[in-house]
This record gives structure tokens, C-alpha cells and sequence, in this order.
């Protein structure tokens, strides 16, 4: 039974940036995520996990933690891409990762910049697996 | 025969930027510092107690016309701060960039000084103001950034009467991510590297756009087989482009079965870049004299082979698109841009195109060598959402007929110059640069130094549709609001460069 | 009281047995218009597989109000009064069209009030203009099982039914089945039964969500669509009647079946509806219309057939 509960998965996307694109590439034809059971949702409440990418300035983290609140039963966080791992590109002294790690509990890393849609599936699928 | 395709003869634009430098120089005397001409684009140095009457002169005096407010931005480093604000006419091909000095601390205040007395003659300066001028307005609804690539950068503040927009203000507070000075310390090469994110839906343009603006500056020639190698990866980024554009629509309007046929052909796109690039959205493949990677015999033919597949089901794909009413009644007379807004905002590209504005930077200006190429630039009459469509559809065949010219005359020779990167001096000047991208014309100022770029500015042509959807939306309901926007394919990575930040 | 017991526990199989075969293929339907190529899941979970979105919204609570209760009563009552064969009904009844086709009025009225009182992020007005919009695809339904009736000089379904035994009532209403069917189908979208994950955002009823109202709201736009599908079979194409060697039931189920896969199919090829402009052009100028013409030509004929006797 609990391997049921685990196995439906609905993934919200939040920020803004170049991941994003190979993200959603995930949801067409040729990947077909829905295939595993994952769907990308609009509102927090229903999500599951949290998909971090992308750049954030003081404002974006506060919105991303509200997000996080706001999710009814989450089950944590997936950080995509070297602007969320490793530095900002543009603002060297970002800080996200940090204030991501003191608050949540970060299930999985994606690196790749962007990394490949198969990377993000592979994450997503490690998630769905473990037990 | 190599020596007409590499730029020997003077463009005709260039005889006439010579004349209107002198004529400037005449009618605005000692208000200016200096005038200068840089690429396509004439430099105005002023101090900030004149731009009052020199925007007055410049937008009121009959010769000149400057009536189209392209855009403003700061630049903020230890040796120079400056503001830049860049104007255009659309009866004739002036195009100004006024440069401001100012002092470091109060460059902030003075952005927004600027923007106020800019307001008096251009509407979309009011955009500028920022946070300041949102502060004051009355709203009711507050839409918050969306999940969809493109409307996920800027905040919506609507005063709605029932379900019609009576005002709209649109606030980029979530978007100012980008440091003063990203680029200090950074090699051009490293900055080649990273500039595509500021593009990353056709991230080839960004890339080309320094690029050529070096080699202008270095006044290097290409090779031809190097100009028709990045001539082709426009168009395949064009095409790519173009397709995640309609399936962004077809997921806004839940249309699956459309949703689900572009994102095949945009991953048969994909995946010929990436047999070229090595990458399948942010190439970093276009280098200072030419390209990464020369193009192999087997990846011309699997282009070949590839291209009358493609071309058959993106006719498909527009075939089912547009035989439906149900589509053609949704998108038909919403958003509607006439002639005078698009020119008023400094919209440029397919936008423009779409409300009946010829205006094609691969066929006016010389670029790359679009020259040896026949193709059409296709123009829209309504400009309502539907009529921008149909021109992204357009574009793409096109662009197909172009990819497939340019492998059926694929010349021979060397791919790059060598040139000794890491040694690289260049003459200390200042340079910009335009090019069609996509969206619009993108375009790139800097000034460079001995070894490195001392101060760069990128404007994306997404900020001026972003701006006049502020003004489109109006009178519309609220349901609509999502596919205007999404019609006017904004490029989240251009809005972050056109506002920097203030503080972390 | 037994035979009533038996009947009511065959009934209930039958729609859950229904609720996991449709779930299924709605699941198994890429928006590519083809069969997926499976799940890698867990071998446990295979077989709980389409059930899985039920159970999960059930692990957490919420509060629930009156109008829920409702729905969960009236999706089950709507089937009280429809004959799935010629044994097999709970209410033997002669005016049974019109106490089924009133409860599924009741049902639609019920969700929209149960949508106001439980405003799911989305603004009250918006969710209640987009049910609105629904009501107004019941319009040609109504008018198209009026002249069904008319044709028929009957109102209870199993007589309709017994009188298809020359040849169906598709020939002679094909405009009205032809509305019906549209009706259904645009229905079908706005409910949002087969949306799942980002690309949802019907009524709000399709939507993803938790607790237990979102789980009764989901059977209960089953349960329309199934009544639907069902009112459909059984008025137009000839309902249990058996074909060559075939029995009915078996036929009934292959109507049902081929019908919600149709169903599905058009599903994916219809956009989203939430504007007024888009419901003027499609209900008030085309199905609308034709059911009204419809309508006029069946009720000429019928007065001319039945009250002059001219034919």
C-alpha cells in the first residue's frame, strides 16, 4: 500500500530559467513522463515534490519558500542545475542553495547546465524507486 | 568573388549614417560632448543637464524623427557609470544612443530622473520608473508569476471591472537578478560561454551578436564557409524557436494533440543542432573569427534528409492548427497591436511583422551574407494573435527553404581564423551591434579595453513587447490575459537583462 | 427485497468495474492519440494502478460540506431509474427518462454549488461562469430527448428501447444524435474527466486535488458522463437489442465502450472552452440551432402524424 502512495508523483515547477525549457521537454511525446505516473501541476497544494531551477533574487527565494508552505504534504525538493548548485552565473554572490538547505530537505540534484531531459527523468524515477 | 561577400563595399546605410552624423552635428552644436559612430548605431555623449533638449530636439525637429523609444539601461562598474538610452525613427534609419555620465552614487535616483523626463515624450519610459511607479496605482486582481516559460518573469497588477481589464501594470520585481558587473574578470572567451543564457530560447543569437561585434571591431573578414555554418545554425535555432512558440500556445489552450506533434519536430530540430553543437539548447559553438567545430559530409546529409519530414509535418501541424474554428475563433480579434502602438513601443521582429511593418534586419542591413540567399520576409495585416501565428508558421518555411539553399550550396575552406585568443589586443573603442534574432533585434553595446570588456550592455527586443502588453491587455477579459502574453513570445532571459538589480 | 439487494450490489460493480476499465484508458491514451508504451512501476502496483489517484487523494482529510453529500448521493440515485437490461433496473417506472434526466440536472446544479462553497484558489466567479457555460450544453440535450419522446409517444427507456427493434432511432434523428453526441463531448471537456497533471485546468472539477470531496466530485463527473454515454446507447442505438447471435448486454457494453473511447479520442482534439465568445459561436450559433430545427421538424411531423393523421 505504501508503494502505491509513493508512486503517484506531481511536480511543481518553480523559477525562471534555461532548464525550464528541457524540463518541460520531458512532458511531449518523446519522453513522455506521464507514462511513470508524474504530472507537472499549477498549485501548490496539490504538489508533491518542489523543482527548484533557475535564477532567484531575494524576492524569488522568499516566493519559492512561501511555495513551499503552502504545499499541503511535500515531500521535498529536487535542485536543478548549476545555478541552484553550484553559483549564480550572473549574481556571484547568490546564496540559494544555502538558505535551501537550511529550511528543506533536498531529495535530489540534477546537475547540467541545462542538464538533459533523461537526467531529470532518471532523478524523478530514483525518487519514485526508493523505498 | 570572396572579397563581395566579405564586406569590401560600403553598405548603402553606411553613406547615410555619414551625412545625418554631420547634420547632427549641426543642429544640436554645443549641447553634446561628442558624436561618434559606432557599428549601426550613432553615439551621443551629453551631460544629464541637456537630455531635456536634446530629446526634444531630436524626437520635434522634421529632419530627424526620432519617435521610437527603443530602450534604457544603466551601466555600473568601478570606472565608468553611465546611462544609455537608445532612440529610433521609423521614417528614416536614424538610430541614437544618448550616453549619459553620471556619478556612482546617485545612479539609482538619476535612472529614475531619467525615466521621468523621458515619460514626457515617450509612453513606454513609464516602464522604467520600476517599483516607484506601481507603489501609488489602485489594483484588484495580483496574478503572480506562472509556471509557463515566458510568463513566468513579472508579476501582473490588474484594476479589473468585473472580467475586463480596465489598467495593467506589470512588475519585473522577481526578474532583477543580474550583477552590476558580471563580466569583470572574465576572458571573452568565458563570456561566450555564458552570454546564450541571456537568449536561452534561441541561444545561438546572443553568441553571434558579441561575436560579430569583435570582429567588426578587429575588422576581420570570414571565411565563407564560416558564414554559411552560422547562417545555418540561425535557422535551425529560428525554426526551434518557432515551434516552442506554438507549443506554448497549444498548452495554453490545452490543445494536446498540437501540444504533442510540435514537441516531436522541435526534438528533431534539437537533435540536429546537437549533432552540430554538442549541446541542445545553450551551444556556446561561435568563436572570434568563425566557428567551434567544422560540419561533416554525414551531418549535411542527415540534415537533408531530415528536411522534407520536417517540412511535411509542420504543414501538418498548421493544417489541423488552422482548420479548426474553434482555434481560429479563440485567437481571432484578441490582443490586437495596430501599426502605430508596435512602432510607438520600439516593438521589432515577427510582433512587428505581424501588424503589417516590413522590417527584416537579415534583408536591410548586410548580415552575415543573407545576400546570397533568395527568400521572403512574411508580413501580417490584422496583428491580433491569430495573424502572429500564422507569420511564426510562415517563418518557419522560410527558414526551411533557407536551411535547404544554404546545404545544397555548402561551400569549401576553413571554418575558423586562427587567432591568437588568449594574447588578443584590441584597438580600445566602442562598438554595437544588431542583429535579427527571433524575437526582434537584439542588440549589444560595450566598450572594450585593451585585453577586456570594460563595460557591456545588452538589450533584448522582449522588453518592448513585455511593455506593450501593459498596453494591449486593456478592454480584454481575463482569461485572455495569459494568451496575449504568451503570443507576444517573451524571452524571460532578455527582461532579467534589462533591469539590474539594486541590492541582495 | 433480496432481488432489490442483488440488484443494487450488481449495479454498483458494474459502475466501479467501469470506473477502473475507463480510468485506465484514459491513462493509456497519450495525447499522440495512441496506446502508451506501459508503466514501469512497481509489479505491486500494477494492478491498483488506476486506482492509485483515488487512493491518494483519500490520505488526506478535508472538510466537507453539504452539497458533497449531495453529489455522493445523486451519482448513485441517477442510476435508479435506468434500465441496464431488460431485468436488471431498480425502479420499474414509465415516466423513467424523465426522473433520470432530472436527477442528472439535480447532479450539475449540486456541483456547481458544492464549486462556490469550496472556492479552490480560483475566484468564485470564474468557476461559476465556466459551469454556467455547462448548463448551457444541456439545452440540446433536453431538445433532443423531447423529440425522442415524440418520436416514440413514450417516456419510459425500456419501451423506447423495445421499439428499436426493427431498426435503431439513429435513422430516424441523426441530427438529434449528432447534437447529443457534440453535447456530450463538450461536456466531457469542460468536466475535465480525462485531464490529468499540468495541462488541467477545467472546470475545476477535473482538477487535481486532496481530501474527500475532490474524490466524490471526480466519481461524480464520472457518473455523469457514463449516465450520458448510457441515455446515449440506449435512445439512439437500439439499447440492449440483440444483434445476429450476440446477446445484448454484451452489445450494450460494446456500445458503452466504443462510445467512451470515441469520446476520449475527441477529447484531445478539442481545446479548452472558458470564454463567452467561444460559447456564443459554438452553442448559440451551431448545436443550438440544428436541435431546434431538429426539434420543429420532429414536432411537424408528429402533429401531422399523430393529431391530423395526414400520414
Amino acid at each position: 500500500m505504501s508503494a502505491i502512495f509513493k508512486s503517484n508523483l506531481n511536480l511543481l515547477v518553480t523559477g525562471y530559467g534555461c532548464c525550464k525549457q528541457d524540463i518541460f521537454a520531458v512532458q511531449g511525446a518523446l519522453y513522455d513522463i506521464q507514462r511513470f505516473c508524474i504530472n507537472f501541476v499549477n498549485t501548490p497544494e496539490d504538489a508533491d515534490l518542489l523543482v527548484v531551477q533557475g535564477f532567484y533574487n531575494k524576492e524569488g527565494i522568499i516566493r519559492v519558500l512561501n511555495i513551499y508552505e503552502r504545499m499541503s504534504n511535500p515531500r521535498g525538493v529536487i535542485a536543478v542545475g548549476t545555478c541552484v548548485l553550484n553559483k549564480n552565473l550572473f549574481s556571484k554572490n547568490s546564496k540559494l542553495l544555502a538558505w535551501l538547505r537550511s529550511t528543506v530537505k533536498i531529495y535530489m540534484y540534477v546537475p547540467g547546465c541545462p542538464p538533459r531531459p533523461e537526467a531529470f527523468i532518471y532523478a524523478v524515477l530514483r525518487i519514485m524507486n526508493e523505498s | 568573388m570572396n572579397d563581395i561577400n566579405n564586406k569590401t563595399y560600403p553598405l548603402p546605410g553606411m553613406v547615410f549614417r555619414e551625412e545625418l552624423k554631420s547634420d547632427l552635428e549641426f543642429i544640436l552644436k554645443d549641447k553634446v560632448d561628442r558624436i561618434t559612430s559606432t557599428g549601426f548605431d550613432l553615439l551621443i555623449e551629453l551631460p544629464p543637464e541637456n537630455l531635456y533638449v536634446v530629446v526634444k530636439e531630436l524626437k520635434e525637429n522634421p529632419r530627424l524623427r526620432a519617435n521610437i523609444f527603443g530602450g534604457m539601461n544603466t551601466c555600473k562598474s568601478n570606472k565608468r557609470n553611465f546611462l544609455l538610452v537608445n532612440l529610433r525613427s521609423a521614417y528614416n534609419d536614424l538610430s541614437v544612443l544618448l550616453k549619459m555620465k553620471m556619478q556612482s552614487d546617485d545612479i539609482e535616483t538619476s535612472y529614475i530622473e531619467t525615466a521621468d523626463i523621458l515619460g514626457e515624450f515617450y509612453k513606454a519610459a513609464a516602464f522604467y520608473k520600476g517599483v516607484s511607479r506601481i507603489a501609488g496605482c489602485d489594483f484588484n486582481i495580483e496574478i503572480p508569476p506562472g509556471i509557463l516559460d515566458g510568463l513566468d518573469c513579472f508579476d501582473i497588477d490588474i484594476y479589473a471591472d468585473e472580467d475586463k481589464v480596465k489598467e495593467a501594470w506589470i512588475d519585473t520585481c522577481v526578474s532583477k537578478v543580474l550583477d552590476y558587473e558580471f563580466y569583470r574578470d572574465m576572458k571573452i572567451y568565458n563570456l561566450i560561454a555564458i552570454i546564450s543564457r541571456f537568449d536561452w530560447k534561441a541561444g545561438i543569437f546572443p553568441e553571434l551578436c558579441l561575436c560579430s561585434a569583435i570582429e567588426e571591431l578587429l575588422k576581420l573578414k570570414l571565411t565563407r564557409r564560416a558564414q554559411y555554418i552560422r547562417m545555418l545554425l540561425c535557422e535551425l535555432f529560428r525554426i526551434s524557436n518557432h515551434l516552442y512558440f506554438i507549443l506554448n500556445i497549444c498548452n495554453i489552450l490545452q490543445y494536446d494533440i498540437g501540444y504533442s506533434m510540435c514537441h516531436l519536430e522541435r526534438e528533431r530540430i534539437l537533435g540536429l543542432i546537437e549533432t552540430i553543437t554538442g549541446s541542445r539548447v545553450v551551444p556556446n559553438f561561435i568563436r572570434i573569427g568563425g566557428v567551434k567545430r567544422n560540419i561533416e559530409e554525414e551531418t549535411l546529409s542527415d540534415i537533408r534528409k531530415n528536411l522534407p519530414l520536417l517540412f511535411e509535418n509542420i504543414r501538418r501541424i498548421e493544417k489541423i492548427m488552422m482548420d479548426d474554428f474553434l482555434i481560429i475563433e479563440r485567437l481571432e480579434n484578441i490582443g490586437i497591436i495596430s501599426k502605430n502602438i508596435a512602432l510607438e513601443y520600439g516593438v521589432t521582429g515577427p510582433n512587428l511583422r505581424a501588424s503589417g511593418v516590413r522590417n527584416d534586419l537579415r534583408k536591410d542591413n548586410d548580415f552575415i551574407s543573407y545576400r546570397d540567399l533568395s527568400f521572403t520576409t512574411p508580413v501580417g495585416r490584422e496583428g491580433d494573435c491569430l495573424e502572429r501565428v500564422i507569420i511564426r508558421f510562415r517563418e518557419i518555411f522560410q527558414s526551411l527553404k533557407l536551411v535547404n539553399q544554404i546545404i545544397n550550396n555548402f561551400p569549401e575552406g576553413d571554418y575558423i581564423k586562427k587567432i591568437n585568443l588568449p594574447h588578443l589586443e584590441f584597438q580600445p573603442g566602442v562598438i554595437s551591434q544588431d542583429i535579427e534574432c527571433p524575437h526582434g533585434i537584439f542588440k549589444i553595446y560595450m566598450e572594450v579595453g585593451e585585453r577586456n570588456i570594460d563595460s557591456l550592455v545588452i538589450k533584448g527586443p522582449s522588453v518592448n513587447s513585455l511593455i506593450m502588453g501593459e498596453e494591449i491587455i486593456k478592454g480584454e477579459s481575463l482569461e485572455d490575459i495569459d494568451l496575449i502574453l504568451m503570443s507576444l513570445d517573451i524571452s524571460p532571459g532578455e527582461i532579467m537583462s534589462a533591469q539590474y538589480k539594486t541590492e541582495y | 427485497m433480496l432481488n432489490i439487494l442483488k440488484k443494487i450490489f450488481l449495479i454498483l460493480l458494474l459502475s466501479g468495474l467501469n470506473l477502473y476499465i475507463c480510468e485506465y484508458f484514459s491513462n493509456k491514451l497519450t495525447s499522440r492519440m495512441e496506446l502508451r508504451r506501459g508503466y514501469r512501476i512497481n509489479k505491486e502496483v500494477s494492478i491498483g494502478f488506476p486506482m492509485i489517484r483515488f487512493l491518494k487523494i483519500l490520505s488526506n482529510d478535508r472538510k466537507i460540506s453539504i452539497w458533497t453529500v449531495f453529489i455522493f448521493l445523486l451519482s448513485f440515485l441517477i442510476w435508479s431509474a435506468v434500465p441496464l437490461s431488460s431485468n436488471l433496473v431498480l425502479v420499474e417506472n414509465d415516466y423513467s427518462l424523465i426522473i433520470s434526466i432530472s436527477f442528472y440536472l439535480f447532479l450539475i446544479v449540486a456541483l456547481i454549488f458544492n464549486l462556490s462553497e469550496s472556492s479552490y484558489r480560483k475566484i468564485f466567479s470564474e468557476n461559476t461562469k465556466k459551469l454556467l457555460i455547462l448548463i448551457t450544453f444541456v439545452i440540446p440535450v433536453l431538445l433532443s430527448v423531447i423529440s425522442i419522446v415524440l418520436i416514440n409517444k413514450t417516456t419510459s427507456l425500456k419501451e423506447i428501447v423495445n421499439s428499436q427493434y426493427r431498426y435503431w432511432n439513429i435513422i430516424m434523428q441523426p441530427l438529434g444524435f449528432l447534437t447529443f453526441f457534440a453535447s456530450t463531448s463538450l461536456q466531457f471537456r469542460l468536466l475535465g474527466v480525462s485531464r490529468k497533471g499540468y495541462l488541467s485546468e477545467g472546470t475545476g472539477i477535473g482538477r487535481e486535488g486532496k481530501g474527500l470531496d475532490k474524490v466524490i466530485e471526480k466519481i461524480s463527473v464520472y457518473m455523469i458522463i457514463f449516465f450520458l454515454i448510457i441515455i446515449m446507447a440506449l435512445i439512439y442505438l437500439g439499447g440492449w437489442q440483440n444483434m445476429y447471435i450476440i446477446r445484448g448486454e454484451i452489445m450494450l457494453a460494446l456500445k458503452f465502450y466504443l462510445m467512451f473511447f470515441i469520446l476520449l479520442l475527441v477529447d484531445r482534439i478539442i481545446i479548452r472552452i472558458d470564454n463567452y465568445k467561444m460559447l456564443i459561436k459554438i452553442n448559440f450559433r451551431i448545436l443550438i440551432p440544428v436541435s431546434l430545427v431538429n426539434f420543429i421538424v420532429t414536432f411537424s411531423f408528429f402533429i401531422l402524424r399523430d393529431i391530423y393523421n395526414f400520414i
